[in-house]
């Protein structure tokens, strides 16, 4: 990559940025009943009928650019994975049988916008965070491109736009903050047209896919299951969670995503006791030669 | 669609689709909703998670297939034993529904007693003339017995014969007698002879019995290459959700029409609905999926040659068409609705030529073009490669990629002197010249090629026609960008400097163009929504185009604004030329200049959403709705009412318009010889059929009365149905240097070759392979193949294959994947290779066209061709000659050279937000 | 007409749910998912995501489903998503892994020379002033280092918009800006000391009484050491607290880059002093020896816990691209020793030294770029991604159990 020189009208420009207001620009809530409301995704693989609309709806409202035209062989999927300008991807997955059931597996993946995330945590410029709708929300103008959170998140999920023309910043689904701002349902979920995206406050999406699941269990459908719907592990829920029909590597899904931060005291203070150590070791090595010069 | 005109009176989807929500169980055949229908896809999953049972039977496994609950593989153009077998399943196992088909359909009608079908004459019905490659309706015999046609035929014998002329498909369209050279209504009567006990041998019932026989599972499973479990599976599931309570539909689309026995598919859908008393239900329908937005609109205010807007048939040259009542005599039809042909015509032609068409001059029926011959497009751009045609207009289509056989499409266009294409994109079709690999180079050809812009359909206003005959007005959203224009302004300012040109010829053949009433200009500034005026000035009102349609009294004023008061439906028609009314199907939909009913959009309680736009007839959304009840006017059954008849009201009532009469009782029963409506009883509910029930046989279709199996044109095995008759009779093959066929199975091309679309791409592609959203999804050519046939020649997945049929030859990549199955056909194995045909070579994303494979070849209904199947071979390797240059446009990444937008919220602290909230 | 949606409400959540319709019977019952007989389906989610089978096993892929799947396509076995892995590889190149080595180094060098100033002022003054001067030469190329990693190069102040000590970046930030801050206040104070006489009283005569008094220099060392050593130290912890499956909560990856540092801290403090015309022999040297091996020692005890804990997930390391640059490590660690012990004396002996400092550095850059660019293969490795994904032990795979059941009401 080539060292981009600050411009200085652009250094000026962004001056404002460097130590932007805080907290009290925060839109503050007129109405009780709206307020404190998570809205995250629930997507039921079960209905998904592999049409990539949400795929095409997400880089259109987000005019992001098609990253590269390359036939995979990989089934239907040509986009192989999220990054920095495919925010939702579908993946397909084919269980053909020789006898009995045929399955094709499909899935919208997205950001899990999860209720924990490593990748706000690691975040250290603050451009990741938590907005007013409780979703992982990426603030462009903030983000200087370090990456961490790149390595950080465990579903893979961030990009950064490294392409000579572009920006040099992680990228990721924003919820649709914006549409969400003016009440309106983010594009993907919008342009689904079998509901297999659904969207709404993340209380009652746990509820409806609950029943759900119960009703598929009912009907006989054994495999389906919740991913993401309730903690797993140390891990917390997810706001936008899954139906899924078969084992989560299938879906290139971690069976049961790590919470890499935990445990971090613990490792600087190892870190650091080394250290300490090694420093105590050299000042008594110091201080021996001058005793024993004495 | 006149395989569902011919059974139930109109040729479109019976019903709407958000309906299909309400099956039972679903059967998908021919189609590939899932992909290529997403969004009315929805209905289907609605109902599988309501617990309906979705089936798709379909060469390939699709992502259809992945979503229904049972997928079943077929060898492609085997549809008619599939559903052959069906129907003699539910005949064998007495599984139809006694009430309705005993009632609603023409089971116990007896015909004609010389009749002869396939199982009497190896493979063929009465009438067939070698020759001519045609059933002569003279000696056909397929008429209903006692109707005029009979006995003409009795008195007749053989020898007379008239000309044919073929693919005239107005009439058969509205399920009427298939050629002009008899009179319409001559092949049925109002009054049918009929054998309630449905035991004479020459009654539907028998002849059906007979007919399908043949079709056994054990044909199904030896031809089509699905087991018998599988079939029986399929058989079982339909007839248990079949019934009072319950109700089935069958879903298809060009899986089933492209094919030379297409219209006999669809028939063969049709006969099986009837008989499991399916149709005019709720969740009981013949789902047509259509393609373009409004391609059903294009065959109703219609675009075809041989048609005029409302169904009604161009006249020909024939003396019969000379006047409109000799016209009206042979078209239309004594008894249903047709009888009011004369209103339709004669308002039609005073919409054209306004005060020029006057009673005494016939309406100036003499002006309307007469047909000589099939002007299909198939035939025409045959004639264009033969050097007859000189120039030519190409708005919004593109035959040079989406015709079948290309390669005659792009030899045809070669040799025109002009060709104007308007179009968003440039595509194959407008730069063949330049671009096409197996052209010659562009000094050789002397077209001389017109590119026209056209606007986008958000810079347009107008109306478009879905699947469900639901007409949809769109507003003007933006202006056009620069020089390009709708397709309205090209057309409206073309025929201005046309009427400028002839304004004063004194020519009798100028005078049609001088009196052409042509008047949509805009009366005041056009607006944009936002209010600002347009910058286009010359753009028609297309609001005033629609009003046309509608119709209007020619000499009543509407008091506020002077001018013609329009119509409130086709019943206000008048045949003595004081209405005028540009397509009659269309009328109601403007009924008073403030409401323009395409454009409501009301959502309230009614499922049916009856306020949301305007379906043709009189916003009726399921058609035959009357057959949702019983004879007595009563709901079958409480889940499945629709409407019914209300004793206190005297009227027709429920959640949907009637398509009824809405005060004629059921036990009405018409006076012997009755005319018109009048001759259709109270039970009746097909009003469109002179004699009001739904035609299980049906003597429309140029092909036959009932379907028979007949292999595709190319195909590796021999007809184990009909062994003494391989292919359809009655197809027309057009067999040249540019369009060679494979007509016996031949080692050559042993492998079958059939084509589909997938989601990601629309048709030849320039909508889609423009756009690098679209194109990133599915980036390159591939066909399918199974991992057996790989082995078989040696073929990796994901690499270059060469696939050759014996009209070319294309590249491709291999696409190895078991969702394509080798079947067992009659022993042995047959393997299927899967052609999406959406690439070529215009675009950010180039590819061979699998229309270079595919043969031209006419189904005797339509004219359509078999783009869906053909015998091919296929070997690893490139193929650089038939590969295009290289992308013409440069995949651009940032579509606007923007960058991914900026947040607004750069004032949020960092960590969560406590007190969050929507902002107002 | 319809550019706002729907608000959210709870008739809302019931229009958007697929309920069975209740007067269906009979086909209700037969669902999608029909195994057939001879192919019977495992049935239920995989392991700890359902309630409806339950693992003993500790490895959950081994009783995941087993597929209908007989014909197989090729790419892609069962269990996995073609060659695709769930994790993207680190933005991180050959910057970072210089970073990490130059300013581990430093950090190292400063604590080295901060305690031969308090403890051995008399005998090892060079190491004192030289290590002070290293590690303000191996600090000053780190900011444009890391600078020039950034996507956005000038937006690297963003860094310091928040404190955010949770985050080893936003913490290592400060401990560098914290740690840049002493560095240049030692050097310079070494500097007035040392021209202190030629110019007499005057400003920066003032300037050094100041800096020098004990309680400036008492901040300074309870400020700077520990910035030291959390620069030392970050970086592995840094690395510790990703998703990665070579580094992720890799408890000894923090200490093995501290040892580290302080070995390549001695080292380069060592060879700058022989470099500058140091004794063949002085206590200096052979201070600098003892902690360099000491720190040897460390990072080997270090190493070895950190193998073990990735296990499997070290492969990128012990075997893949990357083996060779941690053989070189490895080997430059071991020369280093042996040479450093070879009975010389003289200038061999000196020379013996030079080669010993010269391999740890050696050494602990290879360490740091092995470590970075197995990275990167170990999140391009498919099968490790899913490895890393699993419960890590048996115990974490009950509590998820218990979770899931709890959080479900019908159980
Ligand atoms: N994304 C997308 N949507 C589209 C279009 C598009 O190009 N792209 N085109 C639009 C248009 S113009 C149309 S007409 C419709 C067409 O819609 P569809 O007819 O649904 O489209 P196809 O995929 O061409 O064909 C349907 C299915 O028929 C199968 N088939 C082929 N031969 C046979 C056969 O002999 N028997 C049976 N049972 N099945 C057979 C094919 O395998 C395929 O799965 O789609 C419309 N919608
Ligand atoms: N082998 C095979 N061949 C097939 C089929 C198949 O299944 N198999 N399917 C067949 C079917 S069903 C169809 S419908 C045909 C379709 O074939 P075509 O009718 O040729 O369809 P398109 O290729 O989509 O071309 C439509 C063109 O219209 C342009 N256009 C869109 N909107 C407008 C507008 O408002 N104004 C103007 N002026 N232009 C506009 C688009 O840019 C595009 O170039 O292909 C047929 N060919
Ligand atoms: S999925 Fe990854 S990117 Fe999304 S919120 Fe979780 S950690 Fe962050
Ligand atoms: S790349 Fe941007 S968003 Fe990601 S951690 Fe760094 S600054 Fe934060
Ligand atoms: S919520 Fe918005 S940004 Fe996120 S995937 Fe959906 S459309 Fe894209
Ligand atoms: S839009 Fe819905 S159905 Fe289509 S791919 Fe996305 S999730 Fe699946
Ligand atoms: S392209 Fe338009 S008509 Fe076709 S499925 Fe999508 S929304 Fe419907
Ligand atoms: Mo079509």
């Amino acid at each position: 990559m080539t060292v981009q020189l600050p411009i200085i009208s652009e250094l000026v420009e962004n001056l404002p940025n460097a130590f932007p207001p805080r907290r009290r620009d925060v839109p503050q809530p007129d109405d009780s009943k709206t307020a404190q409301q998570i809205m995250g995704f629930f997507t039921d693989t079960t209905l998904c009928i592999g049409c990539k609309a949400c795929e095409v709806a997400c880089k259109q409202w987000n005019q992001l650019p098609a990253e590269k035209f390359e036939w995979t062989g990989n089934s239907y999927d040509n986009t192989k994975q999220l990054g920095a300008t495919t925010w939702r991807h579908v993946k397909f997955k084919e269980k053909v049988a020789e006898q009995g059931e045929s399955r094709w597996l499909m899935l919208s993946d997205v950001c899990k916008h999860c209720e924990s995330a490593p990748c706000e945590h690691s975040c250290p410029t603050g451009a990741l965070i938590y907005n007013n709708f409780g979703d992982v929300y990426l603030q462009n103008d903030i983000c200087n491109g370090c990456g961490y959170c790149i390595s950080a998140c465990p579903f893979g999920v961030l990009g950064r736009a490294d392409h000579p023309h572009d920006d040099g910043h992680a990228h990721k689904c924003t919820l649709c903050m914006d549409r969400q701002e003016d009440a309106m349902t983010p594009a993907c979920a919008k342009s689904c047209p079998t509901s297999s995206i659904q969207f709404g406050p993340v209380e009652l999406l746990r509820e409806t896919a609950r029943d759900r699941e119960r009703e598929l269990h009912e009907r006989g459908n054994d495999r389906a299951y919740l991913y993401g719907c309730d903690s797993v592990g140390d891990y917390g829920p997810l706001n936008a969670f899954f139906l899924l029909e078969d084992h989560p590597n299938e879906y290139n899904l971690p069976v049961a995503p790590q919470q890499p931060f935990k445990g971090q005291a613990v490792r600087y203070a190892a870190s650091l006791a080394v250290g300490v150590g090694l420093t105590l070791l050299s000042a008594a090595l110091f201080g021996g030669g001058h005793r024993r010069g004495r | 669609m006149p395989g569902l005109g011919a059974s139930f009176g109109r040729g479109a989807a019976t019903d709407y689709q958000q309906d299909l929500a309400n099956a039972d169980c679903i059967l998908i055949m021919g189609s590939n909703m899932a992909e290529a229908h997403p969004v009315g896809f929805r209905w289907p999953m609605k109902a599988r998670e309501r617990g309906a049972m979705l089936v798709h039977v379909d060469p390939h496994f699709s992502r259809t297939s992945a979503c229904c609950n049972k997928y079943i593989a077929i060898r492609t153009g085997t549809d008619i034993v599939f559903l052959g077998a069906l129907i003699n399943y539910v005949l064998t196992n007495e599984r139809w529904f006694k009430e309705y088909v005993l009632n609603y359909t023409n089971a116990a009608t007896i015909i004609d007693e010389e009749f002869k079908g396939p199982e009497d004459l190896q493979g063929l019905f009465s009438g067939y003339d070698a020759e001519t490659r045609l059933y002569e309706n003279d000696k056909s015999h397929w008429d209903y017995k006692g109707s005029p046609a009979e006995e003409k035929q009795k008195k007749a014998g053989a020898g007379d014969s008239h000309t044919h002329k073929t693919g005239v498909h107005g009439q058969s369209l509205m399920g009427g007698a298939s050629t002009h050279t008899q009179k319409r209504g001559d092949v049925t009567t109002s009054e049918p002879q009929r054998d309630l006990t449905l035991q004479h041998p020459k009654c539907v019932m028998q002849l059906l019995r007979k007919h399908f026989a043949r079709y056994t599972p054990e044909m199904v499973s030896r031809i089509c290459g699905c087991s018998e479990r599988e079939f029986l599976d399929v058989a079982e599931l339909l007839c248990k959700n079949s019934g009072r309570d319950r109700t089935s539909s069958i879903v298809y689309a060009v899986g089933w029409t492209q094919h030379t026995t297409g219209v006999q598919m669809i028939r063969a859908a049709g006969i099986l609905q009837l008989l499991l008393g399916n149709i005019g239900r709720p969740g009981g329908m013949i789902m047509a999926m259509r393609g373009h937005c409004s391609i059903q609109g294009s065959t109703d205010v219609s675009t075809l040659y041989d048609m005029l807007p409302g169904y009604l048939p161009q006249p020909t040259i024939e003396e019969h068409h000379g006047t409109v009542d000799g016209y009206v005599e042979y078209e239309g039809l004594p008894t249903g609705y047709w009888v009011n042909t004369k209103k339709f015509i004669v308002s039609q032609l005073k919409a054209w030529y306004g005060e020029a068409a006057t009673k005494e001059n016939d309406y100036r029926f003499a002006w309307l073009p007469r047909l000589d011959d099939d002007y299909s497009q198939l035939l025409h751009f045959r004639r264009m490669m033969k050097g007859e045609v000189k120039g030519q207009f190409i708005f919004g289509q593109n035959p040079a990629g989406g015709g079948p056989n290309a390669n005659v499409h792009r030899a045809g266009l070669r040799e025109l002197d002009w060709l104007v294409v308007s179009d968003w994109f440039p595509h194959e079709s407008a730069m063949y010249w330049k671009d096409d690999p197996k052209g010659p180079p562009p000094g050789k050809i002397k077209t001389e090629v017109f590119f026209i812009p056209a606007a986008s359909i958000a810079a347009k206003e107008g109306t478009f026609t879905n699947t469900q005959r639901l007409i949809q007005w769109h507003d003007r959203a933006v202006d056009p960008e620069g020089d390009s224009r709708s397709d309205l302004w090209f057309v409206y300012n073309l025929g201005k400097r046309l009427k400028k040109l002839y304004a004063g010829s004194r020519k009798p053949q100028d005078q049609a163009i001088q009196a052409l009433t042509w008047d949509y200009d805009y009366e005041e500034h056009p607006r944009l929504p936002d209010g600002s005026p347009s910058r286009i000035v010359d753009e028609p009102d297309a609001s005033k185009v629609l009003q046309e349609i509608n119709g209007y009294w020619v000499n009543d004023k509407d008091p506020l604004n002077g001018k013609p008061k329009l119509l409130k439906g086709f019943s206000d028609l008048k045949d003595d030329g004081s209405t005028a009314c540009g397509c009659w199907i269309y009328s109601g939909i403007f009924p008073s200049y403030e409401r323009n009913r395409a454009r409501d959009r009301n959502i309230g309680n009614n499922p049916l959403q009856p306020e949301w736009a305007y379906a043709w007839p009189h916003n009726r959304r399921m058609m035959y709705n009357r057959a949702s009840a019983d004879p007595e006017g009563k709901p079958w059954s409480e889940r499945k009412k629709i409407i019914w008849w209300d004793e206190q009201q005297k009227k027709w009532i429920g959640f949907d318009e009637p398509d009824f009469e809405p005060t004629k009782p059921p036990s009405y029963r018409p006076a012997p010889g009755a005319k018109g409506m009048d001759a259709i009883a109270g039970n009746q509910p097909f009003i469109m059929k002179p004699d009001g029930v739904g035609w299980l046989f049906a003597p429309a279709a140029k092909d036959g009365p009932l379907p028979a199996h007949y292999e595709p044109v190319e195909s590796p095995v021999r007809n184990l149905m009909y062994p003494q008759q391989n292919d359809s009779p009655t197809t027309r093959y057009f067999e040249g240097p540019l369009n060679k066929l494979d007509r016996t199975p031949s080692d050559e091309f042993p492998f079958v070759g059939f084509t589909y679309r997938l989601t990601e791409h629309y048709l030849s592609g320039p909508m889609s392979r423009f756009n690098s959203w679209l194109n990133e999804l599915q980036p390159e050519m591939f066909v399918e193949l199974s991992p057996e046939l790989a082995k078989e020649r040696g073929i990796q997945h994901g690499s270059f294959v060469t696939c050759r049929s014996a009209r070319g030859s294309i590249e491709a990549r291999a696409m190895v994947t078991t969702r394509i199955k080798p079947l067992k056909v009659n022993g042995k194995v047959v393997h299927q290779i899967g052609f999406p045909f959406h690439w070529g070579y215009s675009g950010e994303s180039v590819g061979c066209q699998a229309n270079d494979l595919t043969s031209l070849v006419a189904e005797p209904n339509v004219s359509i061709h078999e783009g869906k199947v053909f015998t091919c071979d296929i070997r690893p390797g490139r193929d650089p000659l038939s590969a295009p240059h290289g992308p013409t446009v440069e995949f651009a990444r940032w579509p606007k050279n923007e960058r991914a937008p900026q947040t607004r919220a750069s004032a949020q602290p960092e960590g969560r937000v406590q007190e969050g909230g929507n902002q107002q | 007409m319809g550019d706002k949606d729907v608000p959210f409400t709870a008739e809302w959540a019931e229009n958007i749910r697929y309920r069975t319709d209740p007067n269906r019977v009979e086909q209700a019952q037969v669902t999608r998912y029909v195994p057939s007989e001879n192919q019977p389906l495992a049935k239920g989610a995989p392991p700890g995501l359902s309630t409806k089978t339950r693992s003993t096993s500790s490895d959950p892929s081994a009783q995941a489903p087993t597929p209908a799947l007989s014909r197989s396509t090729g790419r892609g076995g069962e269990g996995s998503y073609y060659d695709i892995s769930m994790l993207k590889a680190p933005v991180w190149k050959w910057e970072i892994a210089w970073y990490f080595f130059l300013g581990g180094l430093s950090a190292g060098a400063y604590v080295i020379s901060r305690m031969a100033f308090r403890h051995g002022k008399e005998e090892c003054p060079d190491v004192c002033r030289t290590g002070a001067r290293v590690a303000l030469l191996a600090f000053l190329p780190c900011p444009p280092l890391l600078i020039h990693d950034l996507g956005d190069p000038k937006r690297f102040h963003h860094m310091m918009r928040v404190w955010k000590p949770t985050t080893p970046m936003n913490l290592g930030t400060w401990s560098i800006l914290g740690y840049s801050g002493m560095v240049t206040f030692e050097v310079l104070r070494k500097y007035l000391e040392e021209h202190e006489r030629e110019h007499g009283p005057g400003l920066r005569r003032h300037l050094f009484r100041l800096m020098d008094h004990p309680l400036p220099l008492l901040v300074h060392d309870a400020l700077g050491v520990p910035f030291a050593l959390l620069v030392a130290g970050y970086t592995g912890v840094l690395l510790s607290c990703t998703s990665n499956p070579l580094w992720s909560k890799n408890l000894w990856l923090g200490p093995l880059f501290s040892a580290s540092a302080i070995g390549t801290g001695a080292a380069a403090t060592s060879l700058a002093i022989d470099l500058t015309g140091g004794a063949e022999d002085s206590h200096s040297q052979r201070v600098l020896e003892k902690i360099d091996t000491a720190a040897h020692i460390a990072e080997v005890a270090c190493m070895a816990g950190f193998l073990k804990q990735a296990g499997e997930k070290a492969q990128p390391l012990t075997k893949g691209k990357h083996r060779k640059h941690m053989m070189v490590a490895a080997g430059c660690l071991a020369g280093a020793e042996v040479i450093r012990h070879l009975p010389l004396q003289g200038r061999a002996k000196k020379l013996a030294r030079m080669t010993s400092s010269l391999l740890t550095l050696g050494s602990g850059f290879a360490l740091r770029w092995a470590m970075v660019q197995a990275g990167h293969d170990a999140a391009n490795d498919p099968r490790l991604a899913r490895i890393a994904s699993r419960p890590q032990t048996q115990s974490a795979q009950r509590r998820q159990v218990q979770s899931t059941n709890k959080a479900r009401p019908n159980g």
